[in-house]
Protein backbone atom coordinates (compact mmCIF):
# COMPACT_ATOMS: atom_id res chain seq x y z
CA UNK A 1 0.00 0.00 0.00
CA UNK A 2 2.66 2.41 1.03
CA UNK A 3 4.74 1.74 -2.04
CA UNK A 4 1.82 2.29 -4.41
CA UNK A 5 0.97 5.43 -2.48
CA UNK A 6 4.32 6.98 -3.09
CA UNK A 7 4.13 5.93 -6.71
CA UNK A 8 0.83 7.71 -7.15
CA UNK A 9 2.11 10.76 -5.42
CA UNK A 10 5.00 10.93 -7.79
CA UNK A 11 2.46 10.67 -10.61
CA UNK A 12 0.74 13.86 -9.55
CA UNK A 13 4.02 15.43 -8.60
CA UNK A 14 4.99 14.86 -12.18
CA UNK A 15 1.94 16.73 -13.44
CA UNK A 16 2.63 19.53 -11.02
CA UNK A 17 6.18 19.77 -12.25
CA UNK A 18 5.41 19.25 -15.91
CA UNK A 19 3.59 22.48 -16.39
CA UNK A 20 1.66 23.35 -13.28
CA UNK A 21 -1.00 24.45 -15.73
CA UNK A 22 -3.94 22.34 -16.87
CA UNK A 23 -6.68 23.02 -19.39
CA UNK A 24 -10.36 22.03 -19.19
CA UNK A 25 -10.77 18.32 -19.90
CA UNK A 26 -7.13 17.50 -19.24
CA UNK A 27 -6.62 14.35 -17.16
CA UNK A 28 -5.07 15.05 -13.79
CA UNK A 29 -4.89 11.52 -12.43
CA UNK A 30 -6.59 8.15 -12.86
CA UNK A 31 -5.89 7.09 -9.31
CA UNK A 32 -8.83 6.95 -6.89
CA UNK A 33 -6.88 7.75 -3.74
CA UNK A 34 -7.06 11.46 -4.51
CA UNK A 35 -9.97 13.53 -3.30
CA UNK A 36 -11.43 15.81 -5.93
CA UNK A 37 -11.71 19.46 -4.99
CA UNK A 38 -12.87 22.64 -6.73
CA UNK A 39 -12.23 22.92 -10.44
CA UNK A 40 -12.18 19.17 -11.08
CA UNK A 41 -14.66 16.58 -12.23
CA UNK A 42 -14.65 12.81 -12.52
CA UNK A 43 -15.69 10.40 -15.21
CA UNK A 44 -15.06 6.67 -14.82
CA UNK A 45 -12.98 7.31 -11.73
CA UNK A 46 -10.57 9.46 -13.66
CA UNK A 47 -10.08 13.01 -12.41
CA UNK A 48 -10.12 15.78 -15.01
CA UNK A 49 -9.66 19.50 -14.75
CA UNK A 50 -12.81 21.55 -15.25
CA UNK A 51 -11.07 24.90 -15.66
CA UNK A 52 -7.86 26.35 -17.03
CA UNK A 53 -5.54 26.92 -14.11
CA UNK A 54 -2.95 25.58 -11.76
CA UNK A 55 -3.20 22.37 -9.73
CA UNK A 56 -3.12 22.79 -5.98
CA UNK A 57 -2.57 19.96 -3.56
CA UNK A 58 -3.40 19.80 0.11
CA UNK A 59 -2.56 16.32 1.43
CA UNK A 60 -4.88 14.11 -0.60
CA UNK A 61 -7.09 16.89 -1.93
CA UNK A 62 -6.51 18.01 -5.49
CA UNK A 63 -8.06 21.20 -6.76
CA UNK A 64 -7.52 23.47 -9.72
CA UNK A 65 -7.34 27.20 -9.15
CA UNK A 66 -8.71 28.99 -12.24
CA UNK A 67 -6.56 31.62 -13.96
CA UNK A 68 -9.53 33.81 -14.79
CA UNK A 69 -13.08 33.84 -13.64
CA UNK A 70 -15.37 35.54 -11.24
CA UNK A 71 -14.17 36.65 -7.88
CA UNK A 72 -14.60 34.02 -5.18
CA UNK A 73 -15.30 35.68 -1.81
CA UNK A 74 -13.15 34.80 1.18
CA UNK A 75 -13.90 35.90 4.75
CA UNK A 76 -11.93 38.99 5.70
CA UNK A 77 -11.40 40.25 2.14
CA UNK A 78 -11.53 44.01 1.68
CA UNK A 79 -13.77 44.57 -1.33
CA UNK A 80 -15.35 47.45 -3.22
CA UNK A 81 -18.96 46.96 -4.25
CA UNK A 82 -21.91 48.68 -5.87
CA UNK A 83 -25.42 48.61 -4.46
CA UNK A 84 -27.82 46.88 -6.86
CA UNK A 85 -30.93 46.58 -4.75
CA UNK A 86 -32.42 47.95 -1.56
CA UNK A 87 -34.49 45.31 0.15
CA UNK A 88 -35.98 44.24 3.43
CA UNK A 89 -33.44 45.36 6.07
CA UNK A 90 -30.64 44.55 3.66
CA UNK A 91 -28.84 45.82 0.60
CA UNK A 92 -27.73 43.66 -2.30
CA UNK A 93 -24.21 44.53 -3.39
CA UNK A 94 -22.49 43.68 -6.66
CA UNK A 95 -18.94 42.61 -5.79
CA UNK A 96 -18.18 40.83 -9.06
CA UNK A 97 -18.80 37.39 -7.57
CA UNK A 98 -21.20 34.86 -9.01
CA UNK A 99 -23.91 36.13 -6.68
CA UNK A 100 -24.61 39.54 -5.20
CA UNK A 101 -23.39 39.95 -1.64
CA UNK A 102 -25.74 40.92 1.18
CA UNK A 103 -25.20 43.91 3.43
CA UNK A 104 -27.55 43.75 6.41
CA UNK A 105 -28.89 46.95 7.90
CA UNK A 106 -27.40 45.72 11.17
CA UNK A 107 -23.92 45.50 9.66
CA UNK A 108 -23.46 49.18 8.86
CA UNK A 109 -22.60 52.17 10.97
CA UNK A 110 -25.53 54.48 11.22
CA UNK A 111 -25.46 58.14 12.14
CA UNK A 112 -25.48 58.61 15.87
CA UNK A 113 -22.90 56.13 16.97
CA UNK A 114 -21.83 52.63 16.32
CA UNK A 115 -23.58 50.78 19.11
CA UNK A 116 -27.14 51.75 18.44
CA UNK A 117 -30.12 49.52 17.86
CA UNK A 118 -31.56 49.75 14.37
CA UNK A 119 -35.06 51.13 14.54
CA UNK A 120 -37.98 51.01 12.11
CA UNK A 121 -37.12 54.59 11.17
CA UNK A 122 -33.74 53.46 10.01
CA UNK A 123 -35.37 50.80 7.90
CA UNK A 124 -37.61 53.36 6.25
CA UNK A 125 -34.75 55.65 5.32
CA UNK A 126 -32.36 52.99 4.08
CA UNK A 127 -32.13 54.75 0.70
CA UNK A 128 -30.83 57.86 2.43
CA UNK A 129 -27.81 55.90 3.57
CA UNK A 130 -27.12 53.78 0.51
CA UNK A 131 -29.10 53.67 -2.71
CA UNK A 132 -28.84 51.80 -5.99
CA UNK A 133 -25.60 52.60 -7.81
CA UNK A 134 -23.72 53.77 -4.73
CA UNK A 135 -20.21 52.48 -4.29
CA UNK A 136 -18.87 51.34 -0.94
CA UNK A 137 -15.95 49.46 0.47
CA UNK A 138 -16.59 46.70 2.96
CA UNK A 139 -15.21 43.57 4.49
CA UNK A 140 -16.56 40.09 3.89
CA UNK A 141 -18.02 38.99 7.20
CA UNK A 142 -19.41 35.53 6.52
CA UNK A 143 -20.07 33.19 3.66
CA UNK A 144 -23.35 31.36 3.18
CA UNK A 145 -23.51 27.72 2.22
CA UNK A 146 -24.25 28.61 -1.42
CA UNK A 147 -21.12 30.75 -1.70
CA UNK A 148 -22.85 34.12 -1.36
CA UNK A 149 -21.12 36.62 0.90
CA UNK A 150 -22.37 38.83 3.71
CA UNK A 151 -20.56 42.15 4.11
CA UNK A 152 -20.06 44.55 6.96
CA UNK A 153 -18.94 48.16 7.11
CA UNK A 154 -18.61 48.32 10.88
CA UNK A 155 -15.44 50.33 10.92
CA UNK A 156 -14.70 53.86 9.86
CA UNK A 157 -12.36 52.35 7.29
CA UNK A 158 -15.41 51.15 5.37
CA UNK A 159 -18.43 52.92 3.96
CA UNK A 160 -19.67 54.95 1.06
CA UNK A 161 -17.08 56.12 -1.48
CA UNK A 162 -16.82 59.58 -3.04
CA UNK A 163 -14.26 62.08 -4.40
CA UNK A 164 -12.94 59.78 -7.06
CA UNK A 165 -13.03 57.45 -9.99
CA UNK A 166 -14.00 53.80 -10.30
CA UNK A 167 -11.88 51.33 -12.26
CA UNK A 168 -12.67 47.69 -12.81
CA UNK A 169 -10.07 45.00 -13.51
CA UNK A 170 -10.14 41.18 -13.49
CA UNK A 171 -10.10 39.98 -9.89
CA UNK A 172 -7.34 37.48 -10.66
CA UNK A 173 -4.93 40.37 -11.31
CA UNK A 174 -5.25 41.85 -7.82
CA UNK A 175 -2.62 40.54 -5.46
CA UNK A 176 -3.62 39.79 -1.87
CA UNK A 177 -1.63 41.89 0.56
CA UNK A 178 -1.74 42.95 4.17
CA UNK A 179 -3.53 46.15 3.37
CA UNK A 180 -5.60 47.17 0.37
CA UNK A 181 -5.62 50.93 0.95
CA UNK A 182 -2.69 52.91 -0.35
CA UNK A 183 -1.65 56.51 -0.27
CA UNK A 184 0.02 57.35 -3.55
CA UNK A 185 2.06 60.26 -4.82
CA UNK A 186 0.15 63.38 -5.78
CA UNK A 187 -2.34 63.34 -2.90
CA UNK A 188 -4.13 60.25 -4.15
CA UNK A 189 -5.53 57.35 -2.24
CA UNK A 190 -6.41 54.03 -3.77
CA UNK A 191 -8.64 51.28 -2.47
CA UNK A 192 -7.65 48.12 -4.27
CA UNK A 193 -10.61 45.81 -3.73
CA UNK A 194 -9.58 42.17 -3.87
CA UNK A 195 -12.57 41.61 -6.15
CA UNK A 196 -10.94 43.75 -8.84
CA UNK A 197 -13.02 46.85 -8.18
CA UNK A 198 -10.74 49.79 -7.58
CA UNK A 199 -11.51 53.23 -6.22
CA UNK A 200 -9.02 56.04 -6.79
CA UNK A 201 -9.77 59.22 -4.91
CA UNK A 202 -8.37 62.41 -3.61
CA UNK A 203 -6.75 61.84 -0.24
CA UNK A 204 -8.19 64.02 2.48
CA UNK A 205 -7.08 64.42 6.03
CA UNK A 206 -10.49 63.33 7.26
CA UNK A 207 -10.45 60.07 5.31
CA UNK A 208 -10.52 57.54 8.10
CA UNK A 209 -9.01 55.01 5.73
CA UNK A 210 -5.76 56.88 5.76
CA UNK A 211 -5.21 56.27 9.45
CA UNK A 212 -6.77 53.01 10.56
CA UNK A 213 -5.12 53.42 13.96
CA UNK A 214 -7.37 56.32 14.82
CA UNK A 215 -10.54 54.32 14.50
CA UNK A 216 -11.33 54.25 18.20
CA UNK A 217 -10.53 57.92 18.70
CA UNK A 218 -12.75 58.90 15.81
CA UNK A 219 -15.84 57.63 17.48
CA UNK A 220 -16.73 60.99 18.99
CA UNK A 221 -15.97 62.77 15.76
CA UNK A 222 -18.22 60.39 13.93
CA UNK A 223 -21.13 61.05 16.24
CA UNK A 224 -20.82 64.76 15.68
CA UNK A 225 -20.61 64.26 11.92
CA UNK A 226 -23.80 62.15 11.80
CA UNK A 227 -24.90 61.99 8.15
CA UNK A 228 -21.42 63.01 6.95
CA UNK A 229 -20.38 59.44 6.17
CA UNK A 230 -23.29 58.97 3.78
CA UNK A 231 -22.82 62.28 1.95
CA UNK A 232 -23.10 62.27 -1.87
CA UNK A 233 -21.42 65.61 -2.66
CA UNK A 234 -17.76 65.60 -3.55
CA UNK A 235 -15.24 67.90 -1.93
CA UNK A 236 -13.68 70.44 -4.28
CA UNK A 237 -11.05 68.58 -6.31
CA UNK A 238 -8.46 70.63 -8.23
CA UNK A 239 -7.86 69.79 -11.91
CA UNK A 240 -4.30 68.64 -11.22
CA UNK A 241 -5.60 66.01 -8.79
CA UNK A 242 -8.19 64.87 -11.30
CA UNK A 243 -5.45 64.47 -13.90
CA UNK A 244 -3.34 62.43 -11.50
CA UNK A 245 -6.32 60.20 -10.68
CA UNK A 246 -6.87 59.59 -14.40
CA UNK A 247 -3.19 58.88 -14.95
CA UNK A 248 -3.25 56.26 -12.21
CA UNK A 249 -6.35 54.74 -13.82
CA UNK A 250 -4.48 54.51 -17.13
CA UNK A 251 -1.47 52.95 -15.37
CA UNK A 252 -3.76 50.29 -13.91
CA UNK A 253 -5.13 49.58 -17.38
CA UNK A 254 -1.55 49.27 -18.67
CA UNK A 255 -0.82 46.61 -16.03
CA UNK A 256 -4.05 44.81 -16.94
CA UNK A 257 -3.22 44.90 -20.64
CA UNK A 258 0.08 43.18 -19.90
CA UNK A 259 -1.55 40.69 -17.52
CA UNK A 260 0.64 41.83 -14.67
CA UNK A 261 -0.72 41.46 -11.14
CA UNK A 262 -1.46 44.78 -9.47
CA UNK A 263 0.09 45.86 -6.20
CA UNK A 264 1.26 49.12 -4.72
CA UNK A 265 4.93 48.84 -5.67
CA UNK A 266 4.17 48.00 -9.29
CA UNK A 267 1.63 50.75 -9.63
CA UNK A 268 4.09 53.29 -8.23
CA UNK A 269 6.76 52.05 -10.63
CA UNK A 270 4.45 52.20 -13.64
CA UNK A 271 3.36 55.68 -12.63
CA UNK A 272 7.00 56.80 -12.47
CA UNK A 273 7.62 55.27 -15.88
CA UNK A 274 4.53 56.96 -17.29
CA UNK A 275 5.68 60.45 -16.29
CA UNK A 276 7.83 60.51 -19.45
CA UNK A 277 4.58 60.90 -21.36
CA UNK A 278 3.42 64.35 -20.33
CA UNK A 279 0.14 63.76 -22.12
CA UNK A 280 -1.42 60.87 -20.20
CA UNK A 281 -3.76 60.26 -23.14
CA UNK A 282 -0.84 58.58 -24.89
CA UNK A 283 -0.95 55.83 -22.28
CA UNK A 284 -3.97 54.36 -24.10
CA UNK A 285 -1.74 53.16 -26.90
CA UNK A 286 -0.94 49.46 -26.61
CA UNK A 287 2.76 49.77 -27.41
CA UNK A 288 3.10 52.52 -24.81
CA UNK A 289 1.30 50.31 -22.27
CA UNK A 290 3.77 47.49 -22.86
CA UNK A 291 6.74 49.85 -22.79
CA UNK A 292 5.99 51.47 -19.46
CA UNK A 293 5.15 48.18 -17.78
CA UNK A 294 8.40 46.64 -19.02
CA UNK A 295 10.36 49.62 -17.77
CA UNK A 296 8.59 49.53 -14.43
CA UNK A 297 9.09 45.81 -13.91
CA UNK A 298 12.80 46.22 -14.65
CA UNK A 299 13.16 48.63 -11.75
CA UNK A 300 11.53 46.29 -9.22
CA UNK B 1 -24.60 50.12 -15.55
CA UNK B 2 -25.71 52.43 -12.83
CA UNK B 3 -23.41 55.05 -11.44
CA UNK B 4 -23.35 56.60 -8.01
CA UNK B 5 -24.27 60.25 -7.49
CA UNK B 6 -20.75 61.21 -6.49
CA UNK B 7 -19.22 59.41 -9.49
CA UNK B 8 -21.52 61.30 -11.86
CA UNK B 9 -20.85 64.66 -10.27
CA UNK B 10 -17.09 63.99 -10.36
CA UNK B 11 -17.35 63.12 -14.05
CA UNK B 12 -19.55 66.03 -14.95
CA UNK B 13 -17.43 68.60 -13.16
CA UNK B 14 -14.30 67.16 -14.82
CA UNK B 15 -15.84 67.24 -18.28
CA UNK B 16 -17.36 70.73 -18.14
CA UNK B 17 -14.13 72.31 -16.98
CA UNK B 18 -12.03 74.07 -19.60
CA UNK B 19 -10.18 72.25 -21.07
CA UNK B 20 -12.25 69.13 -20.37
CA UNK B 21 -10.56 66.46 -18.24
CA UNK B 22 -11.67 63.10 -19.53
CA UNK B 23 -11.49 60.15 -17.14
CA UNK B 24 -8.93 58.41 -19.35
CA UNK B 25 -6.92 61.60 -20.06
CA UNK B 26 -7.88 61.67 -23.71
CA UNK B 27 -7.91 64.93 -25.63
CA UNK B 28 -11.38 66.02 -26.80
CA UNK B 29 -10.66 64.81 -30.34
CA UNK B 30 -8.81 61.63 -29.46
CA UNK B 31 -10.35 58.35 -30.55
CA UNK B 32 -9.79 55.23 -28.46
CA UNK B 33 -7.43 52.82 -30.20
CA UNK B 34 -9.13 50.15 -32.32
CA UNK B 35 -7.75 47.27 -34.28
CA UNK B 36 -9.36 45.87 -37.39
CA UNK B 37 -8.98 43.25 -40.04
CA UNK B 38 -10.70 42.89 -43.40
CA UNK B 39 -11.64 40.19 -45.87
CA UNK B 40 -11.79 37.44 -43.32
CA UNK B 41 -15.36 36.14 -43.85
CA UNK B 42 -15.60 33.63 -46.69
CA UNK B 43 -18.54 33.90 -49.13
CA UNK B 44 -18.87 37.66 -48.69
CA UNK B 45 -17.99 40.42 -51.11
CA UNK B 46 -16.33 42.33 -48.34
CA UNK B 47 -16.03 41.98 -44.58
CA UNK B 48 -14.43 43.61 -41.60
CA UNK B 49 -13.96 43.05 -37.91
CA UNK B 50 -13.25 45.93 -35.58
CA UNK B 51 -12.25 45.57 -31.97
CA UNK B 52 -11.74 48.29 -29.38
CA UNK B 53 -9.46 48.13 -26.38
CA UNK B 54 -12.36 47.79 -23.96
CA UNK B 55 -13.47 44.54 -25.61
CA UNK B 56 -16.19 46.05 -27.80
CA UNK B 57 -16.34 44.15 -31.04
CA UNK B 58 -18.26 44.44 -34.26
CA UNK B 59 -18.24 42.35 -37.41
CA UNK B 60 -19.68 43.31 -40.80
CA UNK B 61 -20.21 41.19 -43.88
CA UNK B 62 -21.35 42.65 -47.19
CA UNK B 63 -23.13 40.49 -49.76
CA UNK B 64 -24.74 41.39 -53.03
CA UNK B 65 -27.56 40.18 -55.19
CA UNK B 66 -28.68 41.28 -58.65
CA UNK B 67 -32.17 42.76 -58.55
CA UNK B 68 -34.41 44.70 -60.89
CA UNK B 69 -33.89 48.40 -60.28
CA UNK B 70 -37.59 48.90 -59.77
CA UNK B 71 -37.47 46.74 -56.65
CA UNK B 72 -36.70 49.54 -54.23
CA UNK B 73 -33.68 50.45 -52.17
CA UNK B 74 -30.31 49.16 -53.31
CA UNK B 75 -28.74 49.24 -49.87
CA UNK B 76 -30.10 47.05 -47.10
CA UNK B 77 -28.30 47.42 -43.80
CA UNK B 78 -29.25 45.21 -40.87
CA UNK B 79 -27.88 45.32 -37.35
CA UNK B 80 -27.88 42.55 -34.80
CA UNK B 81 -26.72 43.09 -31.27
CA UNK B 82 -25.93 40.06 -29.13
CA UNK B 83 -28.47 39.82 -26.36
CA UNK B 84 -30.99 42.23 -27.94
CA UNK B 85 -34.28 41.22 -29.46
CA UNK B 86 -35.00 41.98 -33.11
CA UNK B 87 -37.65 44.52 -32.19
CA UNK B 88 -35.46 46.39 -29.74
CA UNK B 89 -35.14 50.09 -30.60
CA UNK B 90 -31.32 50.18 -30.42
CA UNK B 91 -30.44 47.79 -33.30
CA UNK B 92 -33.27 49.23 -35.36
CA UNK B 93 -32.19 52.81 -34.85
CA UNK B 94 -28.60 51.87 -35.70
CA UNK B 95 -29.72 50.14 -38.89
CA UNK B 96 -31.81 53.19 -39.74
CA UNK B 97 -28.84 55.48 -39.17
CA UNK B 98 -26.70 53.34 -41.47
CA UNK B 99 -29.40 53.23 -44.14
CA UNK B 100 -29.69 56.99 -43.98
CA UNK B 101 -25.95 57.50 -44.24
CA UNK B 102 -25.31 55.01 -47.02
CA UNK B 103 -28.26 56.15 -49.09
CA UNK B 104 -27.02 59.73 -48.83
CA UNK B 105 -23.95 58.59 -50.73
CA UNK B 106 -24.53 58.92 -54.49
CA UNK B 107 -21.07 57.46 -55.33
CA UNK B 108 -22.06 54.18 -53.74
CA UNK B 109 -25.37 53.93 -55.56
CA UNK B 110 -23.64 54.76 -58.85
CA UNK B 111 -21.30 51.81 -58.36
CA UNK B 112 -24.22 49.44 -57.82
CA UNK B 113 -26.09 50.17 -61.02
CA UNK B 114 -25.45 47.55 -63.72
CA UNK B 115 -27.78 48.26 -66.58
CA UNK B 116 -30.91 50.24 -67.23
CA UNK B 117 -32.96 47.47 -65.65
CA UNK B 118 -30.68 45.71 -63.21
CA UNK B 119 -28.54 46.68 -60.27
CA UNK B 120 -26.72 45.13 -57.37
CA UNK B 121 -28.42 45.22 -54.04
CA UNK B 122 -25.96 45.53 -51.18
CA UNK B 123 -26.75 43.67 -47.97
CA UNK B 124 -24.72 45.19 -45.16
CA UNK B 125 -25.05 42.74 -42.27
CA UNK B 126 -23.61 43.93 -39.00
CA UNK B 127 -23.27 42.09 -35.72
CA UNK B 128 -22.26 43.90 -32.56
CA UNK B 129 -20.76 41.15 -30.42
CA UNK B 130 -20.22 43.30 -27.37
CA UNK B 131 -20.08 46.94 -26.53
CA UNK B 132 -19.62 49.13 -23.50
CA UNK B 133 -20.27 52.58 -24.99
CA UNK B 134 -22.73 53.59 -27.71
CA UNK B 135 -21.96 51.25 -30.64
CA UNK B 136 -22.63 53.74 -33.47
CA UNK B 137 -19.02 54.85 -34.00
CA UNK B 138 -17.61 51.32 -33.85
CA UNK B 139 -20.30 50.05 -36.19
CA UNK B 140 -19.62 52.80 -38.66
CA UNK B 141 -15.87 52.07 -38.54
CA UNK B 142 -16.57 48.42 -39.33
CA UNK B 143 -18.88 49.32 -42.22
CA UNK B 144 -16.29 51.76 -43.51
CA UNK B 145 -13.60 49.07 -43.48
CA UNK B 146 -15.91 46.48 -45.03
CA UNK B 147 -16.99 48.78 -47.87
CA UNK B 148 -13.35 49.58 -48.57
CA UNK B 149 -12.69 45.88 -49.02
CA UNK B 150 -15.84 45.11 -50.99
CA UNK B 151 -15.46 43.89 -54.56
CA UNK B 152 -18.18 43.27 -57.11
CA UNK B 153 -18.00 40.69 -59.91
CA UNK B 154 -17.10 42.07 -63.32
CA UNK B 155 -19.99 42.48 -65.75
CA UNK B 156 -19.29 40.90 -69.15
CA UNK B 157 -22.65 41.43 -70.84
CA UNK B 158 -23.74 44.73 -72.30
CA UNK B 159 -24.47 47.67 -70.01
CA UNK B 160 -27.23 48.89 -72.26
CA UNK B 161 -30.36 46.76 -72.19
CA UNK B 162 -32.97 49.32 -73.13
CA UNK B 163 -33.68 47.67 -76.47
CA UNK B 164 -32.91 44.01 -75.87
CA UNK B 165 -33.89 42.14 -72.74
CA UNK B 166 -30.72 40.69 -71.37
CA UNK B 167 -29.88 39.10 -68.04
CA UNK B 168 -26.54 40.39 -66.76
CA UNK B 169 -23.62 37.98 -67.16
CA UNK B 170 -20.55 38.07 -64.93
CA UNK B 171 -16.94 37.06 -65.21
CA UNK B 172 -16.26 33.81 -63.31
CA UNK B 173 -12.84 34.98 -62.30
CA UNK B 174 -13.00 36.51 -58.83
CA UNK B 175 -9.62 38.15 -59.42
CA UNK B 176 -11.26 40.30 -62.06
CA UNK B 177 -13.77 41.65 -59.55
CA UNK B 178 -13.80 45.41 -59.21
CA UNK B 179 -13.38 47.19 -55.85
CA UNK B 180 -16.43 49.26 -55.03
CA UNK B 181 -14.44 52.16 -53.59
CA UNK B 182 -12.34 53.47 -56.40
CA UNK B 183 -11.88 57.20 -56.21
CA UNK B 184 -14.11 57.87 -53.25
CA UNK B 185 -14.19 57.05 -49.61
CA UNK B 186 -17.21 55.58 -47.83
CA UNK B 187 -18.95 57.64 -45.14
CA UNK B 188 -17.84 57.42 -41.56
CA UNK B 189 -20.20 58.38 -38.74
CA UNK B 190 -18.53 59.92 -35.72
CA UNK B 191 -20.30 60.18 -32.40
CA UNK B 192 -19.68 63.25 -30.27
CA UNK B 193 -20.94 64.01 -26.81
CA UNK B 194 -21.84 67.52 -25.75
CA UNK B 195 -21.08 68.25 -22.12
CA UNK B 196 -21.56 71.85 -21.08
CA UNK B 197 -19.69 73.88 -23.69
CA UNK B 198 -17.34 71.04 -24.54
CA UNK B 199 -17.48 68.55 -27.38
CA UNK B 200 -15.93 65.11 -26.94
CA UNK B 201 -15.19 62.64 -29.70
CA UNK B 202 -15.86 58.93 -29.13
CA UNK B 203 -17.52 59.27 -25.70
CA UNK B 204 -17.45 56.37 -23.26
CA UNK B 205 -20.52 55.04 -21.54
CA UNK B 206 -19.82 57.12 -18.43
CA UNK B 207 -19.23 60.28 -20.46
CA UNK B 208 -22.55 59.87 -22.27
CA UNK B 209 -24.25 59.42 -18.92
CA UNK B 210 -23.42 63.00 -17.93
CA UNK B 211 -23.76 64.52 -21.42
CA UNK B 212 -26.53 66.90 -22.51
CA UNK B 213 -26.84 65.13 -25.80
CA UNK B 214 -24.86 63.35 -28.46
CA UNK B 215 -24.34 64.32 -32.09
CA UNK B 216 -23.42 62.21 -35.01
CA UNK B 217 -21.47 63.85 -37.78
CA UNK B 218 -20.71 62.14 -41.08
CA UNK B 219 -17.26 62.37 -42.62
CA UNK B 220 -16.95 61.56 -46.29
CA UNK B 221 -14.28 62.25 -48.92
CA UNK B 222 -12.31 64.38 -46.45
CA UNK B 223 -15.23 66.66 -45.69
CA UNK B 224 -18.19 66.84 -43.39
CA UNK B 225 -21.30 65.53 -45.09
CA UNK B 226 -24.95 64.86 -44.39
CA UNK B 227 -26.48 63.53 -42.21
CA UNK B 228 -25.64 65.45 -39.08
CA UNK B 229 -28.08 64.87 -36.28
CA UNK B 230 -28.78 64.37 -32.63
CA UNK B 231 -28.59 60.88 -31.21
CA UNK B 232 -30.89 59.68 -28.49
CA UNK B 233 -28.68 58.64 -25.61
CA UNK B 234 -31.52 57.61 -23.39
CA UNK B 235 -30.98 57.82 -19.71
CA UNK B 236 -28.74 60.82 -19.07
CA UNK B 237 -29.78 63.14 -16.26
CA UNK B 238 -28.54 66.32 -17.87
CA UNK B 239 -30.40 65.87 -21.14
CA UNK B 240 -31.39 69.28 -22.41
CA UNK B 241 -30.60 72.10 -24.73
CA UNK B 242 -27.13 73.25 -25.65
CA UNK B 243 -25.46 76.36 -26.84
CA UNK B 244 -25.64 76.52 -30.69
CA UNK B 245 -22.03 77.73 -30.66
CA UNK B 246 -21.11 74.19 -29.61
CA UNK B 247 -22.22 72.94 -33.02
CA UNK B 248 -19.51 75.02 -34.65
CA UNK B 249 -16.98 73.63 -32.19
CA UNK B 250 -18.14 70.13 -33.08
CA UNK B 251 -17.65 70.96 -36.75
CA UNK B 252 -14.12 72.21 -36.12
CA UNK B 253 -13.28 69.23 -33.97
CA UNK B 254 -14.39 66.74 -36.61
CA UNK B 255 -12.57 68.68 -39.31
CA UNK B 256 -9.34 68.54 -37.35
CA UNK B 257 -9.57 64.94 -36.11
CA UNK B 258 -11.50 62.85 -38.63
CA UNK B 259 -8.54 62.36 -40.96
CA UNK B 260 -6.57 60.96 -38.02
CA UNK B 261 -9.36 58.52 -37.18
CA UNK B 262 -9.45 57.33 -40.79
CA UNK B 263 -5.71 56.80 -40.93
CA UNK B 264 -5.81 54.99 -37.57
CA UNK B 265 -8.31 52.37 -38.72
CA UNK B 266 -6.82 51.88 -42.16
CA UNK B 267 -3.31 51.26 -40.83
Amino acid sequence: MSSSDSENESDVEMILEKAGLVTPGEMITDDTIWMRGHGTYAADNVTYSAVAGTIERVNKLLSVRPLRGRYIPVIGDHVVGRITEVGNRRWKVDIGASQDAVLMLGSVNLPGGILRRKSDDDELQMREFLKEGDLLNAEIQTLYADGAAALHTRSLRYGKLRNGLFVQVPASLVLRLRTQVYRLEGGIEMILGINGYIWIRKATSTNANAAPMDVSINRLEQESNSMEIYKDENDPIPPSTRQTISRYANCIQALVYNEVGINEARLRAVYEASVVYTDAGELLDNTVKTDIVKQAMATL
Amino acid sequence: MKFSVSELSYLRSSLISSPPLRPDCRKPGQFRPVESEVDWLPFTNGSARVRAADGSECIVGIKTKVVARSEGSLIEPSVDITGYKDNDPLPNSLAEALRHTLNACPELTAQLILTEKYAFRLYVDCVVLSFTSHPLSLLSLAVFRALKSTRLPQLISSRDDTLVDEIPQFNDDWDAAQPICTKWSPPLVLLLAIVGDNVLLDPTDAELEVAETALCITWKNNAIAAPIKNVDIGSGKNVGGYNPKVLLDAYDLVQSCAAQVVSMIVS
